[in-house]
């Protein structure tokens, strides 16, 4: 890994850009990543990881009254987007999803709090490979995984956020 | 239960049904937010297809359809056949596993039909591979495969009967 990829894990450096793209990601107010409202809990440089939280609402619910399994996908594509974008901007690029596979273990209720990571498995120029986990708050228990890769592209008209 | 038979009939009627109830649903859930409707079925293939409209609710920062919307769509496609297959059963169906891969962003103002085709194994698993195209250029923007397990319906829980009859 080079001197300048280690850079961007230093916890503030990391703390910092993750929250800029977290921002960035939920700035248009009636979209997708607002609406899930997912809050920001850790941020580890250390561990090349990021976790977030989120309350299961009403809208959220399939059919049978569980959580539908869409929003969980929407979750994980939300939150490991955010760390490969932050990643593919120091390179100029942008990410976009070309793989993203979920299994899912447990159901999920109303009102449940899930806390929901990822973590790098690999960043090169052109392909990020991330895992990811959700947990339920209040037990603990493991309810869905995933893994995904996102793969660069150039975006000339990428966002003016500052990564250092 | 390892093998699908269903008639052109039924699979059209339950599946119209479903998406009919979706619709007309009173609570604004993720289901009916997405405007789902039946578009048609092929029995012989164990195939149904749905369509829906790109939202602005559903773009992503740069303008185009969210991973995880798209995502949702092959989950519901694939949940409403599998739900059907497993109301047949007297069971509902959870998804256990699902796969997409992402081959083309999907631009606003677009309108999605998403195949799901299903075929049953022997340990209660539906297996099923689905296809997203744009109905406007008839592009292939994604592919997925699930699996969704049959399980007897928890306590409490609304009955597909509700909406079928």
């Amino acid at each position: 890994m080079s001197d300048r990829s280690n850079s961007l894990f230093e916890q503030k450096v990391f703390s910092d850009g993750i929250q800029e793209f977290y921002e960035a990601g939920c700035r248009i107010k009636d979209r997708l990543n607002a609406r899930m409202q997912l809050s920001l809990t850790g941020c580890s440089g250390a561990d090349r990881s990021i976790t977030t939280r989120f309350t299961v609402r009403e809208w959220q619910l399939n059919i049978n009254d569980y959580m539908h399994g869409g929003i969980m996908t929407t979750a994980f594509d939300m939150v490991m987007g955010i760390l490969a974008n932050y990643l593919g901007y120091a390179q100029r690029k942008t990410a976009a999803t070309v793989n993203l596979n979920v299994t899912f273990l447990k159901t999920v209720k109303k009102d449940d709090s899930l806390l929901v990571s990822t973590k790098v498995v690999s960043a090169g120029r052109r392909m990020i490979c991330l895992t990811g986990e959700a947990h339920n708050e209040k037990t603990g228990a493991l309810i869905s995984t995933a893994s995904s890769s996102f793969l660069l592209v150039e975006r000339p008209d990428v966002s003016t956020l500052k990564v250092k | 239960m390892n093998q699908l038979i269903l008639s052109q009939e039924m699979l059209d009627s339950g599946i119209s049904k479903i998406c009919q109830a979706i619709e007309n649903h009173t609570e604004d859930r993720f289901n009916k937010k997405m405007k789902i409707r039946f578009a048609y079925s092929n029995s012989r293939e164990n195939l149904i297809a749905v369509r829906f409209p790109v939202q602005d609710w559903q773009l992503n920062q740069n303008g185009t359809l969210h991973g995880g919307a798209m995502a949702a769509g092959f989950d519901m496609a694939m949940g409403i056949f599998s739900n059907f297959i497993a109301y047949l059963h007297g069971n509902v169906a959870v998804t256990t596993h699902l796969n997409v891969r992402f081959l083309k962003s999907v631009p606003a103002d677009e309108t999605v039909l998403v195949t799901a085709r299903a075929e049953l194994s022997e340990n209660q698993l539906i297996s099923l591979t689905g296809e997203a195209w744009l109905e406007s250029s008839q592009n292939l923007v994604a592919t997925a495969d699930a699996a969704f397990m049959l399980i007897t319906p928890p306590a409490g829980t609304r009955s597909l009967n509700e909406h079928i009859g």
